[in-house]
């Protein structure tokens, strides 16, 4: 029984030693065998080959009149010319039609030319006549008005006179008048009424004086009154009386005639006075007469103005209508332009007339582009493209973008040809985006004379060393994680299975690199690392690893 | 009468079985889990080791079993191996040692008397009764000063001079009695003749003993090798997998299993040994 179960013990072990081979064996089975290097010191060369075609360097133009019917056509794209060869011939019967034309045409414009030159004399001078009339219109406008509004004035004027006159106190003035006679008249009765009592008094006094006289002398002057008579009192009254009677009379009649003229007077006051109303009537009707004159003259005034400011208004108008610029007319100027680009044109044809019709190759070169037919008329632009020999060629190659970086300008290149004819010592010329495609570049290299012929094809190898660079790992070393570039370490670790080789990712950066190999930041590796560069299988940062012997 | 008898003997039988059942549930529960597959134990252990909700379910049956997580460890997990057999290493050096160290002591102090005897082997009880953790640091110093960490011989040294063998031994060839020994010493045997022709061979159940319980005990070791080894590669097999988590909790499953299998082999071989020295153990003088 006991011996049973060791033997199953034994039998449990040896099966787990089994297992355990059979699981190593497994495992290593799934361990990636790799080979390593190292870094290493290098510099990094940037090969750039492209391929590419010779080109001419330089091209020229032909060209020749615009609508000239191609005679003869004397040579083939791609043929070399030599200076002054034939290229083409142009129909001379057309051209020489062509400068009858012309010439004709010219003519008409000169013609044109004149007329318009004279109309615009004559239309120059009709506007300065214009322009006078008018002013003379509006000085006889001002002074017609002047007139007009000093007679309505005046007018005026003499209406508000009127008016004024009429105005004026006439029926007081004529009762006053009267008044005052009557007054004149009553103070003249009045004096002479006066006068006359004074007379009257004077006398009464005197008769008085005189009786006392007479008294007097009776007692003392008898002997005087008895010697003249003496005279008794009856006696000296009445001959005071009648010695006083003619002052008296005409101081009475005096009176009288004052007192008759005052009634007189008062009569013809009452008289007036009575006729005063109808005349009031009267007058109030003339008085609105005299006022409705005013009124009219008033207006009369105010409309002569308006009249003389309108008039002179579109006097002025008419004055500055004629002084107005006419519009600008270069019609004259624009036919003299045309005129001279005719001429000039004309001065071209004649010239080819004088060539015959003959066009000539300008340069030495092989012909690249014929734009004619004959029999067709010529372009406008390009007749025959030449390409200039005397010039040179030059290489031209696109190169894809992302090498922009590794060719530039003055590089030194070689050109393989056709026949692996090597041409050293060759210089970028250009590097220039190609039109076309955005992604590529062109590039150029002046070919010396006598190396390729133009149109052949050849490579272009470009070599560009940049420095030297100690930690230079080979491409497949690289991996790259987005955009984190790493590699592999290949590192010993302690894992339970004992001492293992693990791939450890180390991320570096990457400097440079070309086609093999790349140049990484110094120091993110040391030399002694180990770096999976092939492997059987895929290697997983941090995964097993087995070397493999070399 | 017998009818009654044998019913109260079911209903006794019945009222052990559970607590037994209880006992074995461990071992059966890994049994099925090495063979279940992964979506079953996912859907089994999520509530406690992926955060899920709910609590763990458990069957005895798995509903789809598979040998899968047996292969894994058996063809794909050279690891596994690698601990198995520092597990079987470690656990033979330290048998060995103790039977080399252990066994004379045992029989020194059983059978010869030298002044403080009995001071040493209270002393040697102490020691006995003395858990792994009280002992740690000064081991861990001890060690470190003979620069025996990360070491194999940090374990296996400290086992082999373990005093618990000791004791179990002890009470074997205690048994042996003065008088056969004296008989061979009488036949001319020295001290060495008569442990190892006398000694050994009567006091054999107790050297087994002592080395099944010694080989239960440090197949199972853990805290020693976690404590002195950082060297994963040195870790016996109770060290594997020390978190499981889900994707690798059948494989934990069939390591416990094949762990379980070299302990039970030896429990079955060593059983009366095993019993005799736990008696043996048992007895205080």
């Amino acid at each position: 029984m006991k011996k049973k179960i060791i033997q199953m013990l034994g039998g449990f072990l040896a099966l787990m030693i089994l297992f355990t081979l059979l699981s190593r064996a497994a495992d290593s089975a799934g361990i990636p065998r790799v080979t390593t290097t190292t870094i290493q010191s290098l510099s990094i060369v940037h090969k750039v080959t492209a391929q590419g075609k010779v080109e001419e360097n330089r091209e020229q133009a032909v060209t020749t009149e615009a609508n000239q019917r191609v005679k003869a056509i004397y040579v083939n794209e791609g043929q070399q010319v030599e200076e002054g060869e034939l290229l083409f011939e142009i129909d001379m019967e057309e051209l020489r039609e062509q400068i009858l034309n012309m010439e004709q045409e010219i003519e008409k414009q000169k013609l044109q030319t004149q007329d318009s030159l004279s109309s615009k004399a004559v239309e120059a001078e009709r506007k300065a006549l214009e322009q006078q009339r008018a002013s003379s219109d509006y000085a006889d406008a001002q002074s017609q008005g002047d007139r007009a509004v000093e007679r309505a004035r005046q007018e005026l004027e003499e209406a508000k006179k009127a008016l004024e006159e009429y105005k004026k106190p006439s029926s007081e003035k004529q009762a006053a008048e009267l008044k005052r006679k009557v007054k004149e008249k009553k103070e003249a009765w009045d004096a002479a009424k006066k006068e006359l009592q004074a007379l009257e008094k004077e006398l009464e006094d005197a008769i008085a004086e005189e009786k006392v006289k007479a008294a007097g002398s009776t007692e003392t002057g008898e002997t005087e009154t008895k010697e003249t008579a003496v005279p008794t009192a009856g006696q000296i009254e009445n001959e005071l009386k009648s010695r006083y009677q003619d002052v008296l009379d005409t101081a009475k009649e005096k009176t009288d005639a004052a007192e008759k003229e005052m009634q007189d007077a008062e009569e013809a006051l009452k008289e007036y006075q009575n006729g005063a109303a109808q005349r009031k009537e009267q007058r109030e009707s003339e008085k609105g007469q005299l006022e409705q004159a005013v009124r009219d003259k008033q207006a009369a005034y105010e409309d002569a103005q308006a009249s003389r400011e309108s008039s002179l208004r579109s006097a002025g108008n008419a004055v500055a209508g004629a002084s107005v610029a006419d519009a600008q007319d270069s019609t004259a100027r624009l036919g003299e332009i045309e005129m001279e680009q005719k001429e000039l044109a004309l001065s071209k044809l004649q010239k080819l007339e004088k060539a015959q019709g003959k066009i000539m190759a300008p340069i030495r070169g092989v012909i690249t582009k014929i734009a004619l037919t004959t029999g067709d008329r010529t372009p406008d632009g390009t007749a025959i493209l030449l390409a200039d020999l005397s010039s040179g060629c030059k290489f031209v190659a696109q190169v894809p973008k992302e090498q922009e970086k590794y060719i530039a300008r003055k590089d030194a290149a070689t050109l393989i040809g056709g026949d692996d004819k090597k041409i050293e010592g060759l210089e970028i010329a250009s590097v220039q985006m190609n039109e076309e495609n955005q992604e590529q570049l062109d590039v150029t290299v002046n070919l010396p004379a006598d190396t390729l012929s133009m149109g052949q094809a050849a490579t272009l190898e470009v070599s560009r060393k940049a420095g030297s660079s100690r930690s230079c790992v080979p491409l497949e070393t690289l991996h790259y994680d987005s955009q984190q570039a790493y590699v592999l370490v290949a590192e010993e670790s302690q894992t339970v299975l004992g001492t293992e080789m693990t791939a450890r990712r180390v991320d570096v950066t990457v400097l440079d690199k070309n086609e093999k190999y790349a140049a990484i930041q110094e120091g993110d590796l040391t030399p002694e690392q180990k770096l999976v560069q092939s492997s059987d299988r895929s290697v997983e940062p941090g995964g097993r690893i087995r070397l493999e012997e070399e | 009468m017998k009818k009654r008898f044998s019913i109260r003997k079911l209903l006794v039988i019945g009222f052990l079985t559970l607590p037994a059942f209880a006992a074995c549930y461990p071992i059966l529960f890994l049994l099925a889990g090495s063979l279940m597959g992964r979506d079953e134990l996912k859907a089994n252990l999520s509530p406690v080791l992926s955060g899920g909700t709910g609590f763990i379910r458990w069957s005895l049956l798995p509903a789809y079993p598979t040998l899968r997580e047996w292969v894994r460890l058996l063809l794909d997990t050279p690891e596994a191996f690698v601990m198995f057999w520092n597990s079987v290493k470690m656990t033979l050096a330290i048998l060995a040692g103790q039977l080399l160290v252990g066994v004379p002591a045992a029989w020194g102090f059983a059978k010869y008397r030298f002044p403080g005897k009995k001071i040493f082997f209270t002393v040697y009880i102490i020691l006995m009764m003395m858990p792994f953790q009280v002992l740690m640091l000064s081991e861990y110093l001890v060690l470190d000063g003979m620069r025996l960490l990360e070491h194999p011989l940090s374990v296996i040294l400290p086992a082999v001079f373990s005093t618990f063998p000791v004791f179990i031994m002890y009470r074997f060839f205690c048994g042996v009695p003065d008088a056969i020994i004296e008989s061979a010493k009488i036949d001319g045997a020295g001290h060495l003749k008569v442990f190892l022709h006398v000694g050994l061979p009567i006091g054999s159940a107790g050297v087994i003993s002592a080395l099944v319980l010694g080989f239960l005990e440090y197949w199972n070791l853990i805290e020693q090798p976690l404590a002195f080894l950082k060297d994963k590669s040195l870790w016996p097999m109770s060290l594997f997998l020390p978190n499981i988590d889900l994707s690798r909790a059948g494989l934990a499953f069939a390591a416990s299993v094949s762990m379980l299998i070299p302990a039970f082999f030896v429990f079955l071989g060593g059983q009366d040994y095993l019993e005799q020295g736990i008696m043996a153990g048992a007895v205080k003088e």
